[in-house]
């Protein structure tokens, strides 16, 4: 698993006490499944921007590129990972 | 929608008697003294944790300086969005004329609100923070999205009055801070009498359609929009802006801090107690 990923897993289970760390897979589906909330998306871009150490360009973040853990590492990953 | 139309004519006047030209009232100087305080110590949205108290003044007004970009900010990004949900009600073919007609002032004021905090922020701040509030699509009853554009009006515009209120006459501030506050205070307790009326009445319209899940979702929605419409006052590039290197480490703890979440309660509670009364909510949201 990338480092990105491991960060952005680690990070939704710590937010989210609720979630079974062993049912969340890369391709779970964060929004369907109510894991993330709006109000948790401005906080995990804010976490993106701590871990990557460098500002998200906001205008071209969409809502599918956090459909997985698999889209939001594809969309925020500094480098290809 | 007799009451609402009275209202919204009274509101029109008062905008036509009151017409402003931000682009002669205002005079921007070149630099703003940076031994000056642009933003009321109190509130910072650090004040209250040891962090803030361990500066000294030249900083904590440093720290103030970023404050009041990313609070100018707040507003350009709030009422960006508030201008296209207001034109989208322009002419709506069951509202009363004067409704349309006094739509037309509000976008007019918003639109040169816009100008006075873009101006202050690029010519001080060089930027305007970015906006990362992100809505996610959503499926909506009847009259359920017109009801919450007009809640989420009245939220940020209670919230950002509350602070310009305090501002526009606090003398220790710049004078052009304080004039920029105190302007847009002029014509936001219009802009608030009209969203306070319009929300409880398209309230009072649609809620009794809207089923138990409708309901729910109304109460969880405006929840989550006074959450992160708070969240956006805690900045860590702000924190980062003045100086500190652990920024997103000291927007979490003051986040968490009791002392900030009873400023949140504080400044929220009118307007909570608002949408309480009139059963537009029925519990307070965590803050």
């Amino acid at each position: 698993m990338s480092n990105l990923k491991h960060q952005v897993r680690e990070w939704i289970l710590s937010t989210n006490p609720k979630v079974d760390g062993a049912t969340l897979t890369d391709e779970t589906p964060l929004l369907e499944q109510k894991i993330l909330s709006s109000i948790q998306l401005m906080d995990l871009i804010l976490f993106l921007e701590h871990v990557q150490g460098q500002p998200v360009d906001i205008d071209q973040v969409r809502p599918e590129n956090f459909h997985s853990l698999n889209t939001i590492c594809a969309a925020f990953a500094a480098t290809p990972e | 929608m007799e009451r609402l139309a009275r209202i919204a004519r009274k509101l029109s006047d008062a905008s036509v008697k009151r017409y402003n030209n931000p682009y002669e009232e205002f005079q921007w100087p070149q630099d703003l003294p940076m031994d000056q305080w642009h933003f009321a110590p109190e509130l910072i949205s650090l004040y209250g944790l040891e962090e803030y108290a361990a500066l000294d003044e030249q900083q904590q007004k440093q720290l103030a300086f970023w404050e009041a970009v990313n609070f100018f900010g707040i507003n350009i990004h709030g009422e960006k969005a508030l201008i296209g949900g207001l034109a989208e009600h322009l002419y709506y073919m069951n509202w009363s004329p004067e409704l349309s007609e006094y739509l037309h002032h509000f976008l007019d004021e918003e639109n040169k609100h816009m100008t006075v905090f873009g101006t202050f922020c690029h010519r001080y701040g060089k930027k305007v923070y970015a906006d990362k509030k992100m809505a996610l699509p959503r499926d909506y009853a009847k009259g359920e999205a017109d009801f919450l554009f007009f809640a989420k009006v009245v939220i940020f515009e209670e919230l950002v009055d509350h602070y310009n209120m305090a501002m526009g006459k606090d003398e220790r501030l710049h004078p052009l801070v304080q004039h920029i506050n105190q302007y847009h205070h002029n014509d936001e307790s219009r802009h608030l009498a009209f969203g306070r009326e319009l929300s409880k009445s398209l309230f009072e319209q649609w809620a009794p359609t809207w089923n138990e899940q409708t309901l729910a979702g109304v109460q969880a929605y405006l929840s989550n929009y006074i959450v992160s419409t708070w969240r956006e006052y805690y900045n860590p590039a702000v924190y980062a802006d003045a100086g500190f290197d652990n920024s997103y480490a000291l927007y979490q703890k003051a986040w968490s801090a009791p002392a900030c979440r009873a400023h949140r309660e504080a400044v929220s509670a009118n307007c909570i107690d608002y949408f309480l009364e009139h059963g537009m909510m029925t519990e307070r949201p965590a803050l």
